[in-house]
Formats: C-alpha cells, sequence, structure tokens
C-alpha cells in the first residue's frame, strides 16, 4: 500500500471521526511531507529566508508548520463532510459581517488556513456565491487517493452551497460571465500558479517577482465589481474569516490585489500553502 | 535556569537510563546547549552524575530520582484528567504492540502491509500524545517524536519501527509510557 493510500483509506477517517485526532495526523502527514519531497522543502524554505529574513532553522521549523495546516485543512474538511452544517457554522467565530457588501463583489483570498470551508462560510451570508477553481481533470496531477479524496470534498462543497464549481476552461468562463453580469458575487484564490494556467502574469510579492494566474483582473471587469480581500484561518479548533483590504472597481490588477493579500501571508505565514509553489519570473 | 526545563531534563535521563546531552535535549525538547548547561548544573549539585562505562553519558543520581519525585509531586497538572488518558494509552498501547510484533514476525511479501499496521496505529499513538502534552506540556516533545518516526517508517526506514539505537516508534512511546508511569505514581502493568 503507498503512503497515500495509507493516509487517504487509513488515516485520514480516523481524523474525520474525531478532531481530537487532527493534530496527530497534521503533525504525522507533515513529518512524512517533509522527508518525501526534499526539493519542495528547500524551496519553501529558502523562499522564506528571502521573503521573512528567517534563519534556516527558523524556515524548516515554519515549512513543518505550513505543512501541518494543509493536512489540518483535509482533516477539518473531513470532519465536516461527516456533520451537520450547524456544526461548521459553530466552528467559526465572529464573522466581519460589516465588510460584506450588497452589491456584487468578487472575495478573494489565498490558498491559506482553509478556503473552502470558509468559502462554505461565506456562502451562509451571501446569497448566491459561486466558487471558481481548477476542476479535478487528469491534467490536475494528484495521486488516485486523493483524488478520489478531493471529488468527494467538492462533490460535498458543491452539495453544502447548493451550486457547483466554477472551473477554469472556456466554456466555465462563459457561464461565470453570465453569472457576473446577473450581479452575482464569485468566490476565487489569488495565488493560483502561472504556470498551471494559460494567462499568467508577473507579479512582484515581498520584492520577488513571481508569475501567477491573469484572469481576476478580466473578471473584475466584466463584472464592473469591487474586490473584497481576505483569508480564512485555523484558530485553536475552530475558523475566523479575516476581511483584507477592499479594491474599488476600475484599480484592480493583479499587483493591487497581491498587495492587498500579502500582509495575511506575512501575519499567517504557518498557514500559506505556496511558498515554493509560485514560479519565480527574475 | 527554567524551572520546567530542569523537570524535562531530569525526566528525559529519569526514562532514557542514561542519555548524551543531544538525547537529552531531544528528549526534554530544548537546544543541545541548554541541555548541556543544566546537566553540568545538575552534576555539580550532585543529582545527576556521568556514567564512566559511556563516556559522554549521564545518570540520575538517587538524590536526583528523589529530587525529581520532589518536582513532579509539585507540578501543578490535572492528575484526574491524565489518568484518563492513561486508560486510552493502554489501549494505544497494547495495539502498538501487537502491530510492531506483527510487523516484526511479518515475511517480506507481508511487510508492507504490516508497515501500513503500524503507520494506522502510530497515527493513533500521536493522538495520545497530544493529550498528554495538552494535559502535560513539558510532554510536548512526544507527539513530534513519534510522527518523526513514523514518517521515517513511511519513508522506508524500517529502523524507526522498533530500533533502540534510534528514535524509534517503540522508543518513544516505551519513554512515554515511563514518563507517564512516574508522573502517576504507578508501577508497569504486567
Amino acid at each position: 500500500m503507498s503512503w497515500e493510500r495509507v493516509r487517504y483509506a487509513r488515516l485520514l477517517p480516523l481524523a474525520a471521526a474525531t478532531r481530537r485526532f487532527a493534530d496527530a495526523y497534521a503533525a504525522l502527514v507533515a513529518a512524512v511531507e517533509a522527508r518525501r519531497d526534499p526539493l519542495r522543502r528547500a524551496s519553501a524554505e529558502q523562499r522564506m529566508q528571502r521573503w521573512l529574513g528567517l534563519a534556516p532553522d527558523a524556515a524548516r521549523r515554519l515549512h513543518r508548520r505550513c505543512l501541518r495546516s494543509e493536512a489540518y485543512e483535509e482533516a477539518d474538511a473531513a470532519y465536516f463532510m461527516r456533520r451537520p452544517a450547524a456544526d461548521l457554522a459553530a466552528a467559526f467565530g465572529p464573522s466581519a459581517r460589516a465588510a460584506l457588501a450588497d452589491e456584487a463583489v468578487l472575495y478573494v483570498g489565498l490558498h491559506l488556513g482553509s478556503p473552502v470551508l470558509g468559502y462554505l462560510h461565506l456562502t451562509t451570508m451571501v446569497p448566491a456565491l459561486a466558487l471558481i477553481a481548477r476542476g479535478l481533470d487528469p491534467a490536475n496531477p494528484l495521486p488516485d487517493p486523493k483524488r478520489r479524496f478531493a471529488a468527494a470534498k467538492v462533490a460535498w462543497t458543491e452539495a453544502r452551497a447548493g451550486r457547483p464549481f466554477f472551473g477554469t476552461d472556456g466554456e466555465s468562463m462563459l457561464r461565470v460571465r453570465s453569472h457576473l453580469r446577473s450581479g452575482r458575487s464569485l468566490y476565487l484564490l489569488a495565488d493560483v500558479p502561472g504556470d498551471t494556467v494559460g494567462r499568467a502574469e508577473p507579479c512582484r510579492l515581498f520584492g520577488e517577482a513571481v508569475r501567477v494566474a491573469a484572469g481576476l483582473p478580466t473578471l473584475a471587469r466584466i463584472a464592473s465589481s469591487p474586490v473584497q480581500t481576505l483569508a480564512v484561518t485555523r484558530d485553536g479548533r475552530g475558523f475566523t474569516l479575516r476581511m483584507g483590504p477592499r479594491v474599488a472597481a476600475g484599480t484592480i490588477t493583479m499587483p493591487a490585489v497581491l498587495d492587498a493579500l500579502a500582509p495575511f501571508i506575512r501575519a499567517h505565514a504557518h498557514e500559506w500553502w505556496m511558498w515554493a509553489y509560485l514560479p519565480s519570473a527574475d | 535556569m527554567d524551572a520546567s526545563v530542569e523537570v524535562a531534563v531530569s525526566m528525559a535521563l529519569r526514562v532514557c537510563g542514561r542519555a548524551d546531552a543531544a538525547r537529552v535535549a531531544r528528549a526534554a525538547g530544548c537546544e543541545v546547549g541548554v541541555a548541556r548547561e543544566c546537566l553540568e548544573a545538575f552534576v555539580a549539585n550532585g543529582v545527576v552524575a556521568p556514567v564512566a562505562t559511556a563516556p559522554g553519558s549521564f545518570a540520575l543520581t538517587e538524590p536526583g530520582r528523589a529530587a525529581l519525585g520532589r518536582a513532579l509531586a509539585a507540578e501543578v497538572i490535572d492528575r484526574p484528567g491524565l489518568a484518563t488518558i492513561y486508560e486510552r494509552f493502554l489501549a494505544a498501547d497494547r495495539a502498538l504492540k501487537r502491530a510492531i510484533s506483527a510487523w516484526q514476525l511479518a515475511p517480506d511479501a507481508g511487510k508492507p502491509a504490516a508497515r501500513d499496521a503500524v503507520l494506522t496505529v502510530a497515527a493513533t499513538a500521536g493522538g495520545v500524545a497530544f493529550d498528554v502534552a495538552r494535559t502535560v506540556p513539558r510532554c510536548a516533545p512526544y507527539p513530534r517524536r513519534i510522527a518523526d518516526a513514523a514518517a521515517a517508517i513511511a519513508t522506508g526506514d524500517a529502523r524507526f519501527v522498533a530500533s533502540p539505537r534510534v528514535d524509534s516508534l517503540h522508543q518513544v512511546w516505551f519513554e512515554l509510557h515511563e514518563d507517564l508511569l512516574v508522573t502517576l505514581g504507578r508501577t508497569r502493568e504486567p
């Protein structure tokens, strides 16, 4: 049995059964992944040192915490997939309702903390909020056990949200345009690596040029909507939906959005998963 | 020196029997320099002695064991809560020992399945260790060490199942067991 099968077929169900087990699951998965992927580890730790001025030891510890955060996200999703919606609502602290608007908004987050559970929480406050995300197509490289879990998670999220995800292919984009033009809101992540999409642009993050997906400003122009930046962090056994600066319609560029999101990466560096994955554009 | 570090260093020697500064540091969850400084102070006070047959290693003296007993008695922890966790520890202990024995006895063809069973119980053991660490903060290194041992096993280093020469799953679990027995004032069950 491969490690992925042990992880997804044996360990994750234990984490889904009791939240207490999530700590052990996250620690174990982080330790294994740190060993299995030395290239990712080196790349992430070097970037942590450059961007945050960390010493090598501190970067190593931070990378381990980031791996734990990714594993917690899985464990938390698996746990709430087995429970009623009220349990997830109760896991979120007081949310920044004041930052929510009646108008259509592009809610833009990061691969940080718990973005999918954050989306589900936001759907309880924002009518007709749809999520745009890369589909689980064959071009998206995942080991089979992880793909099966991801597929179950997508199905659960769509059922709980009451609407399917929008993909990132051309046909999906047409439906996204209709969704936005009818004045409805969208949820998407800004830190999509530029080497996984058709159109990318270089942006500076912590002084370094990185390539990220470039579609967001186009969507904002179609919608004539502002961008509300946000992050969803894990705090103890619960979650916090944190609202960042709003970027006004007409001024939305990828650099402007990333500038607004960068403080979340600095403040919650241990929950950001993309340290190794944003390709350099220098 | 922080009193909690002193207790952690003393307990590391108590559960390991004898250990050098690096092993003490791993078990106590402190830097090697801090462990070395603490051990030197303990030697000066007579609560720890160098082990003549193992250069660089140290062991608790009788006064040291008594001092540790007093320090543990004064430790402010939820003892009834820890006793409840200990019951769960014993259940995990049985499962862990069964899985490790099965792995040791498995023929080559059965080793991967036996290893996966060890990893599964290691995760359960890690959960118990986290509960212990939440109740007794100085026990925080145990869950991390269990995770590191499991990671080594998952990536193919079989020494980390049960070898006493590395921080193996069995070794760390054994030390946690000793720690719980000493902390709760119990004796090992047959």
